[in-house]
């Protein structure tokens, strides 16, 4: 059932306990299909129709005003079943923030390692990449020496017009005291081609109800939903409370847990925060200058990098050149559809490593390896920005780059296997099904001018060396996506037997 | 081509002298990580020293702390003893000197002595590629690298070229370039008594196993009911590892190309699973020999070395090197050989659980991942004599030499191994 809007939001007292925002009542006891009033906006779209968004960072002082906060935003929360109108408003918190909020700590231990530890931790950053200038400590948001961002507010418009007005209205909820903004990201107005010239945010996985009724070879739910059996039939682990903790019923129960429990993982999961500066001079350049010395247009030496054609054309279907009249293939594989030796789409091109399809083990070209190449997807959300105003560290803003880039964002149940795969196992691995010395040219961690990036071709095939990196991480954060029963859990506080002592 | 061999060495440490130990690897890890001087070991591939902390077996006993030196090696094992005794000499005496009855005043001969007197064997020992040693790989990445160059340079004189003319320009290249000059020529293969030997052992083992066959699968129900009720009792671990010790495993992790892994523990108790670990074992070291031998262990193909070891009758550890991360070593598992593994870990306590042995376990996805991470152990000072190679890498520079080495190739031939660089 859908959670009730009231008119108007309305403030609420400091340190009121209870729902603020009308309440959902008792959670159904069972269920089968996705409650999409539960499950917010982001997860089962971009927004694509509304081109403007800003991201707002907030960080929470005082439990008891971020959960004024919480209840006030509520009734401007987009969930799925609400997934239509001229503006959209979704929720995401970061672990700390989660104790702000008054989680008890045997709640918050319940998380994954990936999200309790946060993106941050030296080991992590080691693993992602993030080292030298793209170090947490360089950050210009999410390091440990910008301000904390407990609560991510995703705040999408139909118009320039519209956001500001929905910016202040979200901005009036924010309490005086306890809770402040700390990052502002504005994004530039959605287009059809990124800040490099290419069509981004093609390829997405088909989710079994997320996407219509689910059909076969869909990915499971589970993958991107926590409460839901993921690719392996088993529910990912998630805060589970005891059912004593919610006795207003908000939560769904929990069917996987040895004692009666609830589940506050349920219809959320996990949003992926990175902001990538982007150097685009440098990419075409380097195109520019591989194009001269291979003889390929620069164009194509550029497509081959990212792993698709600037209209967004496969190049598996259509290696030579891009076709704008054709629409948008993406039901291509590449063993499959004879592309094996990456003669149409490169082994090492971006898109192809992001999403290899058919082409690891086990038996390239099967079924098989399509299943297990599916535990390991992505649903991306990410915006163009043109300006990070709060990046310090972005040159005087005369260079033509200073500041583009992109807000990367994706969703996943799994940090581990998902994200963090991706990006050590598939982009920044240097040896990449086989691959030597050839991290991704886009967005794979590499020492800058060093790396290749091979370019298959009969009878002897060209090499790009000197790889530059293209990519400067600025700032990011993983933080937790609750379903819209949970952030009224959330908001409604501690109750008194599930206080932390 | 020589032939591998696994060294394990198992000293028992005094309880006291823990601390000093574990800073004695922490050095040899870090600031003198030079002074084992592994790198001068002719045919050493990996190398590790670990110290394994105490521990309360099942049965209530306490198993005191101990240190291991692991190697994966080309030729005998005795030789590297004596080589290790020498040539890194300095570095077991830091690692050692705290076991009770090392040499006093150590020297080649009693080092020796006393490396011999603490092996113990290895139950079953994984090779990626019998035969292929460290100078052969190390060989054909050079060879790789140098075609490589060789084509950035000359691509435009020869993409005009049929491709066995191009692989003749390559060949006569690699000729005069003393770098090179292995590649022309095919490895070699093993000596004849060797291949005779193994082909014995293939065949002796179900020659003796065969007359048993009937009796085996009489008593196969009857094992499967016990077994069945041995997993309904079992108790899978539910606890998740501990943040602090993952961070400190973590520290360890992804430096290189390849990672060491190692996970200690007790197996169930009882007879029944003591026997059934023998036979898995037993069966995996037959298989390891003669068929899972050639760049893939039943689909997994990023294993350099793997080995597993009783620490005593009721304590095993299995050590092994790996490319990629620990959560794309462990997705392998899951994916590729949930039932192998089921097969050998579920006789392990705390293991998510089987179902007749060879199904569940492993897909149990974050059980299978809580557990291997909480038996993991540290491996504190760990070497790698190819740093930056994948197995797979390795194992398409020896297709690059194999192809290279032949006088001449067909055009279709000729194209399929220039795809290789
Ligand atoms: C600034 C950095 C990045 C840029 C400019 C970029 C750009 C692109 C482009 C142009 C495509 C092809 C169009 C499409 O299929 O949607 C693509 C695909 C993709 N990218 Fe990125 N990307 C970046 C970073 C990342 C990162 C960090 C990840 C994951 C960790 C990632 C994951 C993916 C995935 C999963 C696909 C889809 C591949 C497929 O399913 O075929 N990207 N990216």
């Amino acid at each position: 059932m859908a959670p009730t809007r009231s008119a108007a939001p309305h403030r609420v007292d400091r340190g009121a306990r209870g729902p603020a925002a009308p309440a959902p009542g008792p959670a159904p006891r069972s269920g089968r299909g996705v409650d999409r009033a539960d499950v917010q906006g982001i997860v089962g779209s971009g927004y694509g129709r509304l081109p403007e968004a800003v991201f707002l960072g907030l960080r929470v002082d005082d439990g008891a005003a971020g959960r004024a906060l919480l209840a006030g935003l509520l009734p401007l929360v987009t969930s799925m079943a609400a997934d239509h109108g001229t503006r959209a408003l979704n929720v995401a918190l970061g672990h700390r923030g989660l104790a702000r909020l008054g989680l008890p700590q045997a709640a918050l231990d319940q998380f994954s390692l990936e999200f309790t530890g946060g993106m941050t931790t030296p080991t992590r950053s080691a693993f992602l990449g993030d080292e030298g200038e793209h170090a947490p400590s360089t950050w210009a948001w999410g390091g440990p020496t910008n301000p904390r961002v407990d609560v991510l507010l995703l705040l999408y418009a139909a118009s320039d017009v519209e956001l500001r007005t929905h910016t202040e209205a979200v901005r009036r909820l924010v309490p005086a005291d306890g809770v402040e903004e700390v990052v502002t990201l504005p994004t530039a107005t959605l287009a059809q081609r990124d800040h490099l010239g290419f069509a981004d945010g093609i390829s997405q996985p088909t989710v079994a109800g997320l996407h219509g009724e689910g059909a076969d070879g869909d990915v499971a739910l589970g993958e991107f939903l926590l409460g839901y059996p993921n690719a392996y039939g088993t529910r990912t682990g998630r805060p589970l409370l005891p059912a004593a903790a919610d006795p207003g019923r908000l939560l769904f129960p929990a069917p996987d847990a040895g004692t009666p429990s609830v589940d506050l993982g349920r219809n959320g999961t996990y949003l992926v925060a990175r902001t990538f500066a982007l150097d685009v001079t440098a990419f075409w350049d380097h195109a520019h200058r591989w194009a001269a010395r291979t003889g390929l247009p620069a164009e194509q030496v550029a497509a081959k990098m990212v792993g698709r054609w600037p209209s967004g054309t496969s190049l598996t279907i259509s290696p030579d050149r891009d076709d704008q009249a054709h629409p948008v293939d993406n039901a291509f594989r590449y063993h499959r559809d004879g592309d094996a030796l990456g003669l149409g789409c490169p082994i090492a091109a971006h898109a192809r490593r992001a999403n290899p399809r058919d082409s690891l083990d086990p038996r390239p070209g099967s079924e098989a390896s399509v299943r297990v190449n599916d535990r390991h997807r992505l649903l991306r959300r990410g915006r163009q920005y043109d300006v990070l105003p709060c990046d310090q560290d972005a040159g005087d803003g005369t260079e033509a780059d200073a500041g583009r880039g992109l807000h990367f964002l994706c969703v996943n149940a799994n940090l581990s296997r998902q994200f963090e795969f991706v990006q050590h196992t598939w982009l920044n691995n240097p040896a990449f099904a086989g691959l030597q010395d050839s991290p991704d040219p886009i967005a794979g961690a590499h020492a800058p001018d060093s790396g290749v990036f091979p370019l298959p071709a009969e009878p002897v095939r060209h090499r790009l060396l000197d790889l530059p990196r293209f990519v400067r991480v600025r700032g990011g954060g993983y933080f937790f996506l609750p379903g819209v029963r949970a952030l009224h859990y959330l908001a409604s506080g501690p109750s008194a037997d599930r206080r932390t002592p | 081509m020589p032939e591998q061999s696994a060294v394990t060495v198992l000293a028992p440490l005094p309880a006291e002298h823990h601390d000093r130990a574990a800073t004695a690897l922490a050095d040899l890890a870090g600031p003198d990580r030079a002074v084992p001087a592994f790198d001068r070991l002719a045919g050493l591939h990996f190398a590790r020293l670990m110290l394994l902390d105490d521990a309360v077996s099942p049965s209530g006993t306490r198993v005191g702390p101990s240190l291991l030196y692991t190697a994966d090696l080309d030729g005998p094992a005795d030789a590297h003893l004596q080589a290790l005794a020498d040539v890194s000499g300095p570095g077991l005496d830091r690692a050692f000197s705290c076991c009770t009855d090392y040499p006093t005043r150590p020297d080649p001969a009693s080092r020796t002595a006393w490396l011999r007197a603490h092996r113990i064997p290895e139950a079953a020992f994984y090779v990626n590629t019998v035969g292929r040693g460290v100078s052969q790989v190390r060989a054909e990445a050079r060879l790789r690298k140098g075609l490589e160059a060789y084509l950035d340079e000359h691509r435009d004189d020869l993409v005009d070229l049929p491709p066995a003319e191009i692989h003749a320009v390559l060949r006569r290249h690699a000729l005069t370039d003393p770098d090179l000059r292995v590649g022309v020529v095919p490895a070699r293969r093993p000596p004849l008594w060797w291949r005779a030997r193994e082909l014995a052992h293939l065949l002796a083992v179900p020659a003796v196993l065969l007359p048993l066959l009937p009796v085996i699968l009489l008593a196969l129900p009857f094992v499967a009911v016990v077994l069945l009720i041995h997993e309904l009792r079992d108790v899978p671990d539910r606890q998740r590892p501990d943040p602090v010790a993952v961070e400190r495993l973590r520290a360890g992790e992804d430096h290189v190309a390849h990672n060491p892994f190692a996970a200690v523990g007790f197996l169930k108790p009882g007879p029944f699973r003591a026997a059934l670990t023998r036979t898995v074992l037993f069966a995996i070291s037959y298989a390891v020999r003669h068929v899972l031998n050639r760049g893939s262990l039943a689909g997994v193909t990023t294993i350099h070395f793997a080995r597993w070891v009783y620490l005593s009758p009721e304590r095993m550890i299995f050590l092994s090197s790996y490319d990629g991360s620990l959560e794309s070593y462990m997705d392998d598992f899951i994916d590729k050989v949930a039932w192998g593994l089921n097969a050998i870990f579920s006789n392990g306590l705390g293991y998510p659980r089987t179902i007749l042995l060879l199904w569940r376990g492993a897909r149990d996805e974050e059980q299978f991942k809580n557990h291997l991470r909480t038996r993991q152990a540290l491996s504190h000072v760990w070497w790698s004599a190819y740093e930056d190679l994948t197995a797979l890498n390795a194992r398409s520079n020896a297709a690059i030499r194999r192809g290279l080495a032949r006088r001449t190739l067909s055009d279709d031939e000729a194209r399929d191994w220039l795809a290789l660089l």
